[in-house]
């Protein structure tokens, strides 16, 4: 139990550590183009015929060439990218489909884009 | 008379605490390498339930390796070069463990939380299943037993595998000299292992000596032209320690309870990662194969974005 309580202490301590060095920060998308590359990147062969860009870049949803409809999201300094089989709008954002092990997430796209 | 060797892990273990740190303040200071306090919480979790799970599970597989010595080949003595061998063959060991582990879903489930990081630093080194004795990763050591090998000399090596393979979770470290980048698993050979990029899914499997790909055909040289896109085809949404070291099993549960018949619940189980929704590694790269195939396609698509 000692041994599991230093532990604990010790990882509490490196991630103070990790926070106090300032490794805490959110990604913003540039532009649609950075968008794209993401998506291209992690999708191998997806092709975007239309991106609209989050507020502040903090996200975008893209329409595929091929009718996919595409979200890249941050999670923690990273980016998570999803093909979503649908999106609802609500109050002028569009919510993600809600994944097991992560909370609810909406993307500010200042209104539902004309193609969508 | 029974052998007493260090556990090597035990021992290692403040050292891992310190060089984690040593390795947050050198990032900081050079810029080269990448942390997130999100993403290191959840690693040095998912480290710290490991050593919780492998302390329950440690008996049942205690007991699978002593009932393979009680069937072994020869009476091999502790000596150096017992040690030797056995720390050879188990790197071996690890080498078809490793590559099972990213070709067949069962076993994936338990390995694929060393993956699921996005970042590549001494924390993601600590990102350990929760369910490796539910995977069936010890069966792939159980030679070394029959062969006579002792428990106690197979588990000192086991130790010093894991401990060798902490250090190579890092960017901060480039290339090294040639002779030791032809024979040893280094920083650079690792890193292309974490890789989701197509060119580098599934390639590396080498805990301490990169030989065994080259031998087996599973070596890929980083390019400093391609930077490796660390994680998961299919990353994690969250920081969830607990779906972090589940979320395959939940999928495998989904996926055999879907309809369809036997044989495609087998592949869902035992079938490679990525079988039920077609992005196998080898289909994925396969469509990047064809995507860089049709150069004019891709400068098309650039010119639409700019307009």
């Amino acid at each position: 139990m000692t041994l599991f309580l230093a532990s604990l202490a010790a990882i509490a301590l490196l991630v103070a550590l990790c926070w106090v060095l300032g490794f805490r920060g959110t990604p913003v998308l540039a532009d649609a183009a950075a968008a794209e590359r993401i998506a291209d990147a992690a999708l191998t062969g997806f092709r975007a015929a239309e991106v609209a860009l989050a507020a502040g870049g903090h996200g975008a949803l893209l329409k595929g060439r091929d009718g996919r409809l595409v979200a890249v999201r941050p999670v923690g300094d990273r980016w998570l990218v999803r093909e979503v089989g649908g999106v609802r709008a609500e109050a002028g954002r569009i919510m993600l489909p809600r994944e097991p092990g992560a909370a609810a997430f909406s993307l500010d796209l200042g209104g539902v884009p004309a193609w969508l | 008379m029974a052998v007493s060797l260090p556990n090597v892990v035990a021992v290692a273990t403040p050292g891992f605490v310190a060089l984690v740190a040593l390795e947050m303040l050198l990032v900081r200071r050079t810029g080269r390498g990448a942390y997130d306090w999100r993403d290191a919480a959840t690693s040095l979790t998912l480290g710290l339930g490991s050593t919780v799970a492998g302390l329950l599970a440690g008996g049942l597989i205690a007991a699978a390796y002593n009932a393979a010595f009680g069937f072994r080949l020869f009476d091999i003595p502790v000596a150096w070069w017992s040690g030797a061998l056995c720390f050879v063959l188990y790197d071996l060991a690890y080498y078809w463990f490793h590559r099972t582990a990213h070709r067949v879903r069962w076993f994936w489930a338990g390995h694929v939380v060393h993956h699921s990081s996005q970042h590549y630093n001494l924390t993601t080194a600590l990102r350990q299943t929760w369910t490796g004795a539910l995977a069936l990763s010890f069966v792939f050591y159980l030679p070394l037993f029959v062969l006579g090998f002792p428990p106690a000399l197979v588990l000192f090596v086991g130790g010093l595998n894991l401990v060798y393979q902490f250090w190579i979770h890092t960017e901060l470290i480039g290339r090294l000299p040639g002779a030791i980048e032809a024979v040893m698993n280094t920083p650079s050979h690792h890193r292309v292992h974490h890789g989701s990029n197509p060119r580098y899914l599934d390639r590396n499997f080498a805990g301490v000596f990169i030989v065994w790909d080259r031998l087996f055909g599973t070596f890929e040289p980083e390019d400093v032209a391609e930077p490796v896109r660390y994680g998961l085809v299919h990353n994690l949404p969250g920081f969830n320690p607990l779906w972090a070291a589940f979320h395959e099993w939940a999928g495998i549960a989904r996926d055999v309870a879907r309809p369809g018949g036997w044989r495609a619940r087998w592949q869902r189980l035992a079938g490679p990662p990525g079988w039920s929704s077609g992005d196998t590694a080898q289909a994925i790269r396969e469509r990047w194969d064809v995507a860089n195939t049709a150069p004019t396609e891709r400068k098309s698509q650039a010119g639409v974005l700019a307009e």
